[in-house]
């Protein structure tokens, strides 16, 4: 039991302390690494409180996938790119009183309770989630898939310089 | 299996119609470097959407989709709410000139996908199903709002992007710790679960509230997650700020009762804080107003005003206070959109925002003029246009509800906003016109300028139409 605290304590300390580093760093390449520490330390804290699809859902999606177009979003945008100066952040004092107020108010409130029964296992089964996905839970599923088109030509419009697109269309 | 799915489409018709004509008008924009056909194809979806609402039979209340969703008469108001406020969008957007043509076609789609994540947000009925709606309409909107081609408009977008995923952060942090207390994600079975905790239990359910508060009052811009709204509504299109305005206001309002209604229980200790939190909406939105000099700006902080005046039939949290509630939200539709009609008939004229542009309009196009008074004193709530008998309803809600302070701040904020939604009116009338050329306004806006006018006036003179129509469908299975 207490080797399972001091193994979520380092975990915690990682997640901690790379956090720290994605807000704190200058340079931008730097904190997006320091993101990916983050994320890979939440996947071990998955693993050790026995969530171990919800761990491996989190390197492949967000350590595999999303950190990996961060960083290409940084590599590819050349303002971004070799070390450049993080946004003004002339207010990280009173953001770090509101988010520690925000932290102990969250812990104050939630530390006394217990859940009353001890959720099952049977509650995270992989083909129980992969069948209520399209079963009782489709109409969300393809809302998702709505959101994710929206997103997507979004980025796209977004993206493309104006004046090449209209001198293109006229 | 399926016959559940079957059922439910039948009375889903008109959000899978808008889905679809969604994508078509993805890939018609696409094809075509020409905006006429697909202004077209997205009317005629629109169109098909209207039609299939009016025939949607209405039980008192049909759990569709496994009880993912629920459509009764109270998601049937704001469903046709949405698809108004998007139809007039469209309308304007077709007749402003500010967004690049190369860009309308993916405008009008991500308008369509709006009006579904509308329509959902006030049918949501699981948690689940609540936070992808928002998205889907915060997504789109963010997009939206940085469509013009100058840094205000990205500058806009970025800040909006921000603030949403801050306030959606919050918002999940609530759902998540909910669901860890109640063990439930649709709202009948929270309700359920809640009303059987206990002591520490129900301490946590208040932060739960507040946290999910704070990802909805980012949607309806009240105070202090209205930060954002002035400068989102200055940078983006006009007609996208009309709909910003509007629509996501409306269907925050509708999931927040919803969401509010099934945790209940919760609910005594908190009155205090929302009442004082109406208070500070509304006084902060309209002392602010009154030294605003852009246009957009001026009307950013009147609507950051009237959602304090539309929280007091939330936080009053009677049936009186929710019919009121919905009685000024169809009101706030109209008159608010009307508004908007004439900022962009104005600033496409003249290319300007600030007020000055209004100057001597009743000159140039006395008809431009005179709708935009009717708008801004039916806003004001002067009788007998609609937005008095939306304000009667709610300072009467909060006398019933025995909540003097509300009326009071209410009525004393009404003195306020009256001076400058007058001042804009004299601007227009006394003020002296920088130009004197006439000018003649677009057929579309117009249109909306009439579909807008007529509302107003016309439930103003007889809102015993609307009053009926609300009272007898809204609130009956909601209380």
């Amino acid at each position: 039991m207490a080797a399972h605290a001091l193994v979520i304590g380092c975990l915690a300390a990682l997640v901690l302390l790379s956090a720290l580093w994605v807000v704190t760093l200058r340079n931008l390449f730097r904190a997006a690494l320091s993101l990916g520490l983050v994320l890979l330390g939440v996947a071990g804290l998955f693993l050790v409180l026995e969530a171990e699809f919800l761990a491996f859902v989190q390197i492949l999606v967000y350590v595999g996938a999303i950190l990996t177009l961060i960083v290409f979003a940084i590599m590819l945008t050349a303002k971004l790119q070799g070390s450049v100066t993080a946004p003004a952040n002339r207010q990280v004092f009173p953001a770090a009183a509101i988010a520690f107020a925000l932290f102990i108010v969250l812990v104050s409130s939630t530390s006394a309770l217990v859940p009353a029964t001890p959720l099952s296992g049977d509650a995270i089964r992989l083909d129980v989630l992969g069948q209520e996905l399209v079963k009782t839970l489709v109409l969300p599923f393809e809302v998702v898939s709505l959101v994710f088109v929206a997103a997507v030509i979004g980025a796209i419009t977004l993206a493309v310089p104006r004046h090449a697109k209209s001198t293109k269309r006229s | 299996m399926s016959t559940v799915l079957f059922d439910s489409l039948r009375s889903w018709w008109p959000e899978t119609i808008l889905s679809a004509g969604a994508l078509i008008v993805f890939v018609a924009a696409s094809w075509t470097h020409n905006t006429r056909p697909v202004l077209a194809l997205t009317w005629a979806t629109l169109g098909a959407s209207a039609l299939a609402l009016w025939q949607t039979p209405v039980p008192p209340a049909t759990e569709l989709f496994f009880g993912l969703i629920v459509c009764d008469p109270f998601s049937l108001v704001f469903r046709w709410l949405a698809l108004v406020a998007v139809a007039m969008t469209v309308l304007l957007m077709g007749a402003s000139n500010d967004i690049d043509v190369s860009l309308r076609g993916e405008a009008y789609g991500l308008l369509l996908l709006i009006a579904v994540g509308l329509m959902l947000m006030a049918e949501a009925n699981h948690l689940l199903m609540a936070y992808v709606a928002m998205e889907l309409v915060s997504l789109s909107a963010y997009v939206l709002a940085g469509f013009l081609d100058d840094s205000r408009s990205a500058e806009a977008s970025l800040k909006y992007l921000l603030f949403g995923a801050l306030s959606s952060g919050i918002m999940l942090f609530g759902m998540s710790l909910l669901f860890g207390l109640t063990g439930q994600l649709a709202f009948p079975d929270i309700a359920r679960a809640c009303t059987a905790l206990s002591d520490p239990a129900t301490q946590a359910l208040s932060l739960i509230i507040l946290l999910l508060l704070a990802g909805l009052a980012f949607k309806i811009s009240m105070v202090p997650f209205h930060m954002w709204t002035p400068d989102v509504y200055e940078g983006a299109p006009v007609a996208v700020t009309a709909l910003l305005s509007v629509g996501p206001k409306a269907a925050g309002f509708a999931l927040l009762i919803r969401l509010m209604h099934a945790l209940q229980v919760a609910w005594p200790p908190l009155v205090a804080t929302v009442a004082a939190l109406t208070i500070v909406t509304m006084t902060f939105g309209n002392l602010v107003a009154l030294v605003q000099t852009n246009v957009k700006r001026l009307l950013a902080y009147s609507t950051i005003g009237q959602v304090g005046y539309l929280l007091i039939g939330f936080a009053v949290n009677t049936s009186v206070g929710l019919q009121a509630l919905l009685v000024y939200l169809v009101a706030y539709l109209f008159m608010n959109l009307g508004a908007f009609a004439c900022v962009v008939a104005v600033v496409n004229e003249s290319g300007s925002e600030s007020l000055d542009a209004f100057r001597g309009l009743a000159t140039r196009a006395p008809g431009l003029a005179l709708a935009c008074s009717l708008f801004l004193l039916s806003l004001a709530g002067i009788p007998p246009l609609v937005g008095f008998i939306g304000k009667f309803l709610l300072f009467g809600a909060a006398i019933e509800g025995r909540q003097m302070w509300l009326a009071v701040a209410a009525a004393f904020n009404s003195a306020i906003a009256l001076y400058y939604y007058v001042n804009l009116i004299r601007l227009m009338y006394f003020g002296r016109p920088v130009q004197r050329t006439p000018f003649r306004v677009a057929p579309a806006i117009r249109l909306a300028l009439g579909v807008c006018a007529v509302a107003t006036l016309a439930l103003g003179l007889l809102p015993g139409a609307l009053l009926s129509v609300i009272h007898a469908q809204a609130i009956l299975n909601l209380l």
